[in-house]
């Protein structure tokens, strides 16, 4: 929604100088690498994976940008979100943002997209969309189409200026709602063509190093 | 890592070559034949746009560029071989406003005044003219002509051995030989007002309006008409002179007799496209639609098709006129007239990118071949070439081609009533879930195509609703209407206030300019401000004035906010534009 939000009212945040933006960018970048590290050890064809996961979601959100508002990443971050864990969620959500927004147009919004697709994994994380392996698609629909509100909601946030009155942003707000639409038919769709098929592949396979590993962190903390 | 993992991976690979791809094809390319003709060359230009037709003359292309020139770039006339070489090109640094006067070719001769050899001729914007040897650019002779914020910018005539030149201000007329002053005559304020010659003398139009009639030996006559702005050369026909004036959202066709009077007229859209005679009939262009006349006798309308056109026609090949096709689509369509003047679209030609149409296109035929060049308002031309004995081809593709926007809607009905029966049936034979995922699908698809168009009639009802409501936090102290202040010259014209420090800066009396960019841009000039402006892909947003760059600037079109980039608001006379920090 945001860059049709920013066509309908001509207002594009702040514009961010050279040394603005890449401070900007430090920090999306620190955050996702951040989030990355976790105690477990994970294996090299977990990291490919999820390199992998980044550059294909990413690819799909360019080549899918001449389409209005139609956002594959929403519903990638939602069930990213789900199998792999809030912490992951959320950095595939950040890097997915930078990369696509490195061929898209960089700028003030990308640090609210990354917010806001880093908040819907940590949605998928928290709604139960996996139970013992399984996907709920029910849920899935609905956290799909809810998922669209949220990050539209967050991103039109990059909007507000000293200008903006509560009523001029809800008017804001209001001017985008077919696109708002438009996004959770998007997602609902992607959910229910892809839906299964994404959370398998997203699935990780429990390998016997992990099992080992896991059980001898324990077994230390224990000592 | 499983199956479907490594499978992903090897997706990946191919969505990340298809992203380059992708990105390759949405770039300006113009490597595809259209309808036989093959892409030779393209040329990018720096900075501007083409606004007016190339012309092509002894295999050699004349282009201009133009621009509201706020940076370091400025309008250039370029001379190009048929191959693409570049002759020279010719830079104006002192004009800053649209150059859209045509190029004209002048061929060799010789009259009272002298003789001449074959000449270009530029009218520029800061109202020069020059005479220019085509082959070198080297100039002949030059005239400068009167400025009021712009100087030339119609279409200029040869009248024996004289050039007739529309200036801001009037009609002048040089020696082609030496560009000597013969006449120079004050009528109105015009613009893009080219000049008719006739056999009684010169006809131009102004922006109030009126017509004026200069005759050879002096005697200027006006004939204030009251239609509108009239910004095209008269055009002379059987039935007689026809005016397409410019309104207030809407234009009138006027024919007049041979005392200049309103014999008929008909009202069409707005914002007219220079009309042109073809076959002896009439064809007019406006944002709405695209007519035909019979004008031998009272211009009577023939026929018309949904159209949006606002710059010039012109005669393209295979005995099709072609018309520049002013949307974000934007491309050229060749038109013909068929039984009695009917209008018939034959082909489109989109040179394989998509931006603002409003040149006319320019051919040229030679012995065994025929070339087409394309210029668009993103300032890139495409030349295209094609050999003669490949027409017979071309006329098979053109007929299985010929459709129109009525053609273009039923094919989109009857592809989703197909997609929609082949849901139903998914359902009725026992496969509901692959029916709700062809149904979604189907929502979808329509979505996209219908929710950019709800989406504008949405905005159009938020806006009025915020409007009862009132957004005053907002727009406390905004300038929407007449200030009682204001120079009384003022009213009815473009008015443009900049509040820097709280201090207004207030400059009014403007008519004529199209957006709130042009008309800021001359204003600030006017108030000796200087502006920072910033492209992006949804148009020119200016940044600071007077090195104030602040959260950012916002403008308000008679107190309304400005809802696209300055240089995307289009404005009316009797506006107000206010500029306020953000």
């Amino acid at each position: 929604m945001a860059c049709y939000m920013f066509q309908a009212l001509g207002t594009h945040g702040p514009v961010l100088s050279p040394t603005t933006s890449l401070v900007l960018d430090v920090i999306l970048v620190v955050a996702a690498f951040w989030l990355l590290a976790t105690p477990s050890k994970k294996s090299l064809g977990d990291s490919l994976l999820l390199v992998t996961l980044v550059l294909a979601v990413s690819a799909t959100r360019v080549l899918m940008q001449p389409l209005p508002n139609i956002q594959p990443v929403t519903v990638a971050a939602l069930i990213i979100g789900a199998q792999l864990g809030a912490r992951r969620g959320a950095a595939f959500a950040i890097l997915v943002a930078m990369i696509s927004n490195a061929v898209i147009g960089n700028g003030w919004w990308t640090i609210f997209q990354a917010i806001g697709w880093a908040s819907v994994a940590v949605m998928g994380s928290k709604l139960a969309l996996i139970v013992n392996g399984e996907l709920q698609r029910s849920r899935l629909f609905i956290a799909a189409i809810a998922s669209a509100f949220v990050f539209d909601l967050i991103v039109s946030l990059s909007i507000i200026d000293s200008s903006f009155t509560l009523l001029t942003f809800l008017t804001y707000l209001a001017h985008g709602i077919p696109y708002d639409l438009l996004h959770a038919v998007g997602n609902l769709t992607f959910a229910v063509w892809f839906g299964s098929w994404f959370a398998d592949v997203v699935a990780e396979d429990i390998v016997v190093e992990e099992i080992e590993f896991t059980a001898v962190e324990s077994i230390v903390q224990q000592s | 890592m499983n199956r479907l993992q490594r499978s992903l991976i090897f997706c990946a690979i191919f969505l990340i070559l298809s992203t380059g791809s992708a990105s390759a094809i949405s770039s300006p390319s113009e490597s595809d034949q259209i309808y036989g003709f093959e892409a030779q060359w393209v040329q990018q230009f720096d900075a501007g746009y083409v606004t007016t037709a190339p012309i092509i003359d002894n295999a050699t292309i004349f282009v201009r560029t133009s621009g509201m020139w706020i940076g370091q770039e400025r309008p250039q006339v370029f001379a190009y071989e048929l191959t693409g070489k570049e002759l020279w090109n010719n830079t104006n640094l002192n004009a800053t406003q649209h150059d859209m006067s045509p190029l004209k070719i002048i061929e060799a001769g010789q009259g009272q005044c002298g003789t001449w050899s074959k000449q270009l001729i530029i009218g520029w914007s800061d109202g020069l003219i020059e005479s220019l040897e085509p082959m070198t650019g080297l100039r002949n002779w030059h005239y400068q002509s009167e400025v009021n914020v712009w100087g030339i910018t119609g279409s200029l005539a040869q009248d024996e051995d004289k050039l007739v030149a529309p200036t801001r201000t009037g009609i002048v007329s040089l020696c082609l030989a030496d560009g000597t002053l013969i006449q120079n005559t004050t009528t109105d304020l015009g613009w893009r007002n080219g000049v008719t010659v006739t056999d009684t003398g010169y006809l131009v139009g102004d922006e109030n309006g009126t017509l004026w009639h200069l005759s050879r030996e002096g005697n200027l006559t006006s004939y204030p008409l009251a239609i509108g702005k009239i910004r095209h050369p008269p055009l002379l026909t059987n039935g007689g002179i026809v005016i397409h004036a410019q309104g207030q959202g809407q234009s009138t066709i006027a024919l007049l007799d041979e005392n200049y009077s309103i014999i008929n007229s008909h009202i069409s859209g707005s914002s007219p496209a220079m009309p042109i005679i073809v076959d002896g009939y009439l064809v007019t262009g406006d944002s709405s639609e695209l007519r035909s006349f019979d004008c031998s006798q009272n211009c009577s309308a023939l026929s018309s098709l949904s159209f949006a056109t606002n710059g010039e026609m012109a005669m393209g090949l295979d005995s099709q006129f072609m018309v520049p096709l002013n949307t974000a689509q934007g491309g050229w369509k060749g038109f013909t007239l068929v039984e009695n003047g009917l209008l018939e679209h034959i082909r489109g030609f989109q040179p394989g990118f998509s931006t603002y149409t409003t040149a006319a296109p320019a051919v040229y035929s030679e012995a065994d071949s025929d070339w087409l060049v394309l210029a668009n308002d993103a300032g890139r031309m495409a030349v295209y070439w094609r050999g003669l004995n490949e027409t017979n081809i071309i006329d098979e593709v053109d007929e299985n081609l010929s459709i129109d926007n009525d053609e273009q809607n039923y094919n989109q009905i009857i592809l989703l009533a197909i997609f929609s029966s082949f849901c139903a049936i998914l359902f009725i034979v026992g496969k509901p879930q692959q029916g709700k995922k062809f149904s979604i699908l189907l929502i979808l698809i329509v979505a996209v195509i219908t929710i950019p168009t709800l989406s504008t009639q949405w905005s159009g009802k938020v806006d009025d609703l915020s409007a009862t409501i009132g957004d005053e936090g907002a727009t406390n102290g905004v300038e929407g209407e007449w200030n009682q202040s204001w120079p009384e010259h003022w009213r009815d014209t473009q008015v443009l206030i900049i509040e820097i420090d709280g201090q207004q800066q207030i400059m009014g009396g403007y008519s004529g300019y199209d957006n709130v960019l042009q008309l800021t841009t001359q204003a600030a000039s006017d108030l000796n401000i200087t502006i920072s402006s910033q492209q992006s892909d949804l148009g020119t947003y200016i940044t600071s004035f007077n090195d104030h760059q602040g959260q950012g600037w916002e403008f308000f079109v008679n107190g309304t906010r400005g809802s696209l980039s300055a240089e995307n608001v289009v404005i009316e006379e009797n506006t107000i534009v206010h500029w306020l920090p953000a």
